[in-house]
């Protein structure tokens, strides 16, 4: 597409983000992204690649690199500029900066203060401005506030977006930016006010998880591009005034990246990583006797038999009274036929994100919050989802949340409220992750004077020891509710 | 009376095992067993537990202390990787891969051969093999990037070679070879020149490529000055613009290259965190493990001690009560049968003696059976002896013969004497004071002067047909066959003067100091008296020896039956 008229500037962006799974083609379909990101330059002499992140992170991969590998990808594929998003938070914040000095290109984290560097994160910007021929956009990028409990964060604060996109929007005008683009993750509201006053020019969002989530509400603006599904890509085409001060039209087009056939440099390089995955973690562990189901539905929504396995594992290895973690953390998205292998990558697959045990003591009444916690967000499917060994939960989700559990029983027994109980859970919860917050108000026990060890290792010894598992569900988790819908 | 005396200790007193019989063999026989099961209860206990506790220790010395030595070697190897494949990743030059990659290597075949011994953990031979390929291909990836760190020098030097040519005035070469003299085209050269340094400094690669962009500009603008460039120049200027194009932008120049550097680079530190997290994690599961051995090593120590502990008590409280339990059977053993044994001893001794000692032996088996049948036997003997005294002729104590013998003796020679027509003499003796000697000496002294006085009496009895026997008592009878009054008075002279001979003291006797005896005698001649009975005999006989005593005693009045 040329100019149409002699005052007018044209710049094409490709979008695209949620591609934390290298070489899958749901998830990670890079080599496709190479193809689409060939064809885009070679027509459109003027053409920016906005990375929207939520992608370094949780893969079996990023388990091991922190996400290394995708820095290594997309360093192939030149983005202009990389948005943070939640997921970069798999590894905690200094392991991002450690990505962002991998990284030939910039990452903009607009609402991110860091306490020890008195700003930005080492190695991110809060704001960024690509010149395209003599075009000038300006770049700002918000992480959603739920990532302070969704995932672990030590230091780094997150400050309000609409203020930060405010403020961030007028530096970059004031450093002569033509355009702003803004890249996001959840279908704020404020966004389509500050599109409608010109505060931002282009507001990209990534959220393909929206329709299960189902929390927020959508809504649309013209210069609003939304990505709500995984594997595709957006081309927007923007033409401007002569002066770049005023944009006259936008146009934009989902692709979806299965239509694009893969760059062989590119597959190459992801099938390097693949390979190099499966060398380390192709060892059999065990096989399944019984059926396994780790859908997203499947671990935030009820008892699981994945999840019954490996709090029965860690239960084994912590020899505590109960154990209590969050199918969010559950993430293979697999169903496993009875029968199947299970290899060391598989749970690595499962439990890619680099959770280490916690043990602690704490209330009967406690434990009772953590519960109602855990299942104070079923409709929209969050990751708090508690799964439990050692205890037996009746619930009813068609009560308020805070008020659905209704009875707890630990070995048979009662819950007591004031009796002390000891309680393993992961590193990530014991800090009060997920909504968990009394779980960081009692002193958490260290399991060993070092390094406490993985989930996914604790889980892949327990596999190994028994050889044959039949993970399966057993009442542990009961919704009064669910049962007499389903009678 | 002896029986009676059984049955009233019976009633008297019940011993502590009742009146139920026990016989002696189940006592021995169950105090037997009992010791012997008690001494191998107590063996069997000290066995098991020592040999518990040798399995304890060998287990602890055999497994978990090779284990722990094993594991914490491999945790202190394997941290070394850590610092090393840092180290490695960060590499500045060829020397100082070539060295960290050497020391790595050597520290990855030590853990090889710590993941042959059998106290390793099996799956780490499988995570080293893994781990040796990836820090190989680390390796690789370093060289490369070192490699193209140089060549980006090399190019960098070759463009200031480059600029050097095209700015320093030559004046020694000719007109043709000058430089070219055109301003703007040496300042775009120079500025071309200058943006690729900067290019080698960049770490963005949207930076490197807006710089390219620019680049690209200025060689396009370069090409277009040339065409208007003295025809003398515009070779030179071809040439060198062409160089230098190549040199930069061109596949393979300045640009590419850093690009590719730039790319390497942060694979290579990708890479690095990739090894290092793979031996971090390694490292703290082995270090987990070694935690956990550890803790279970030192759980199994404690455990073990308490058990010892424990099985000490427990085998102290059995001894305790297995010496209680011996000491009950000695006591048993003693009171049941050595001390009923010695009771039985001394009854028997004490019926041997003589001595009617009542039978105390208590109890329902074989000793109290030995007892009462030896006193059932002891009072069958004095019976029979009783018996046997009584059908006896001589006496007991002197060995003479006794009034039996003497009432046999006395009709046979009453009818002798009848039928040959002789006198017949009945001597009676008797000691005087007798009552007097045997309280003054005893009756064991009187049974002695008894026996004197006999034994010397008899030698007086020369004659066969002489009857010498003790009538009772003190009291001696003599029947002498063809004896007339004469020879009574004789014999009667002999037997006083025999006893005052034998001067047997007697202190306490009123006649004399010696022992005395009164003699009296009758003599029947059967011519006279067709009629004569033994008891006229002895009644006569009798009244002679009253009258003798009568008459002062220690001596003898003889008599004619009348």
């Amino acid at each position: 597409m040329r100019c149409a008229w002699s005052n007018e500037k044209t710049v094409t962006f490709v979008f695209t983000a949620d591609m934390p799974v290298v070489g899958d083609e749901r998830k990670g379909a890079y080599a496709r992204l190479a193809s689409l990101l060939d064809e885009i330059r070679s027509t459109q002499p003027e053409t920016v690649f906005l990375f929207g992140g939520a992608s370094l992170g949780p893969s079996t991969m990023s388990g091991f690199d922190r996400g290394a590998h995708i820095i290594d990808v997309l360093n192939s594929l030149e983005p202009d500029v990389m948005g943070v998003s939640q997921r970069e938070f798999s590894y905690y914040e200094d392991e991002l900066s450690l990505r962002a000095f991998e990284a030939g290109f910039p990452m903009v984290a607009s609402n991110l203060f860091d306490p020890l560097t008195q700003g930005t994160p080492t190695g991110l910007v809060d704001r960024f401005l690509i010149e395209k021929g003599n075009l000038i956009i300006g770049v700002v990028s918000v992480v959603h506030p739920s990532v302070t409990e969704e995932y672990p964060l030590l230091r780094v604060q997150v400050t309000p977006p609409k203020e930060q996109i405010n403020a961030k929007a007028q530096q970059l005008r004031a450093a002569g930016a033509h355009i702003i683009v803004l890249l996001y993750s959840h279908p704020s509201l404020f966004v389509r006010e500050q599109l409608e006053e010109g505060i931002v020019d282009l507001a990209f969002l990534t959220d393909p998880d929206l329709d299960i989530r189902n929390e927020e509400e959508m809504w649309s603006h013209p210069r609003n591009i939304a990505l709500l599904q995984y594997a595709q890509a957006a081309i927007v085409n923007c033409s401007l005034h002569e002066n770049g001060k005023e944009i006259l039209t936008t146009n934009w087009k989902l692709f979806n990246l299965d239509n694009f056939v893969p760059d062989p440099i590119i597959a190459a390089q992801t099938t390097g990583y693949t390979m190099r995955l499966n060398r380390l973690l192709d060892e059999q562990v065990g096989q399944l006797k019984t059926a396994m189901d780790t859908t997203r539905k499947a671990v935030r929504a009820g008892e699981n038999a994945f999840a019954n396995l490996l709090t029965d594992a860690i239960r084994n290895f912590t020899e505590v009274n109960v154990i209590l973690l969050n199918g969010g953390i559950i993430r293979g998205e697999n169903i496993y036929k009875a029968g199947a292998v299970i290899t060391r990558g598989d749970i690595f697959e499962e439990l890619p994100f680099r959770n280490k045990v916690a043990t602690l003591t704490l209330k009967g009444s406690a434990i009772k919050q953590a519960l109602e916690n855990g299942l104070s967000m079923l409709e929209t499917l969050e990751g708090r989802f508690p799964h439990v060994s050692g205890m037996t939960v009746t619930y009813n989700s068609d009560l308020p949340a805070g008020e659905r559990v209704l009875k707890v029983e630990i070995d048979g027994e009662p819950l007591d409220f004031d009796q002390n109980y000891s309680l393993a859970t992961t590193q990530y919860l014991s800090n009060g992750g997920d909504g968990y917050w009394m779980f960081k108000e009692r002193e958490t026990e260290s399991l060993s004077t070092k390094f406490p060890p993985l989930l996914s290792d604790i889980v892949i010894s327990n596999i190994r020891r028994q050889g044959q598992i039949s993970p399966a569900i057993e009442n542990r988790m009961v919704d009064i509710a669910n049962r007499s819908s389903g009678e | 009376m002896s029986n009676q005396k059984v049955s009233s200790h019976k009633h008297s007193k019940v011993p502590f095992w009742g009146d139920k019989r026990i016989p002696l063999s189940a006592v021995f026989l169950s105090s037997i067993a009992t010791i012997i099961f008690l001494f191998f209860l107590v063996s069997v206990l000290a066995f098991s537990r020592l040999q518990n506790f040798s399995a304890i220790i060998t287990q602890l010395t055999e497994e978990s202390v090779p284990k722990l030595a094993i594991s914490g070697r491999i945790v202190g190897k394997v941290n070394q990787l850590t610092y090393l494949t840092e180290g490695l990743t960060r590499a500045q030059n060829e020397v100082v891969r070539r060295v960290l990659f050497t020391q790595l290597q050597s520290q990855i075949s030590d853990i090889q051969l710590l993941a042959l011994d059998p106290n390793a953990d099996p799956a780490l031979q499988a995570h080293i093999q893994g781990l040796d390929l990836e820090i190989n291909e680390l390796n690789q990836l370093v060289k490369s990037r070192l490699d193209i760190e140089s060549a980006i020098q090399d190019k960098l030097k070759s463009i200031y070679q480059l600029y050097n040519q095209v700015m320093i005035v030559q004046t020694d070469q000719p007109m043709s070879n000058r430089i070219i003299d055109d301003t703007n085209w040496k300042i775009i050269f120079a500025d071309i020149v200058a943006m690729s340094s900067r290019v080698a400094t960049l770490e963005r690669l949207t930076e490197i490529r807006q710089i390219e962009r620019g680049l690209k500009e200025q060689i396009n603008k370069l090409a277009m000055l040339v065409q208007g460039l003295p025809d003398n120049q515009r070779n030179d200027a071809t040439t060198q613009m062409q160089l230098l194009k190549k040199l930069v932008i061109d596949k393979s120049g300045l640009v590419e290259q850093k690009i590719t550097h730039l790319r390497t680079k942060g694979r290579t530190t990708g890479r690095g965190n990739f090894v290092r997290n793979f031996i971090l994690d390694y490292a703290g599961m082995s270090e987990y493990r070694a935690y956990q051995l550890n803790e279970a090593t030192l759980e199994r120590t404690k455990d073990t001690t308490e058990q010892v502990k424990r099985q000490v008590s427990v085998l102290t409280t059995i001894s305790v009560i297995a010496i209680l339990i011996l000491l009950g059977v000695l006591y048993l053993i003693q009171s049941r049968i050595v001390n009923r044994l010695e009771k039985l001893n001394s009854f028997v001794r004490d019926r041997l003696a003589g001595r009617d000692t009542p039978l105390s032996i208590t109890g329902n088996d074989e000793i109290s059976d030995i007892a009462k049948s030896f006193e059932k036997f002891a009072l069958t003997i004095e019976k029979q002896k009783q018996i046997l005294e009584e059908i006896s002729l001589s006496d007991g104590l002197t060995g003479i013969a006794n009034r039996r013998a003497f009432d046999n003796r006395i009709e046979h020679d009453i009818k002798l004497a009848i039928r040959h027509q002789w006198p017949l003499t009945v001597i009676l003796f008797d000691v005087d004071h007798f009552k007097l000697y045997n309280d003054s000496y005893g009756h064991a002294v009187g049974d002695e002067c008894l026996k004197d006085l006999a034994t010397s009496v008899k030698k007086v009895m020369r004659r066969d047909q002489d009857f010498f026997a003790r009538y009772g008592g003190e009291e001696f009878v003599c029947i002498l066959a063809n004896t007339n009054f004469k020879g009574a008075k004789a014999v009667s002279d002999t037997i006083l003067q025999t006893v005052r001979n034998q001067a047997i003291p007697h202190q306490k006797s009123p006649i004399t100091d010696y022992v005395t005896v009164s003699v009296g005698s009758v003599t029947a001649t059967p011519s006279q008296e067709q009629n004569i009975s033994p008891i006229q005999l002895l009644k006569q006989a009798d009244q002679a020896l009253y009258e003798a005593k009568e008459q002062g005693r220690n001596r003898k009045v003889n008599m004619r039956l009348q």
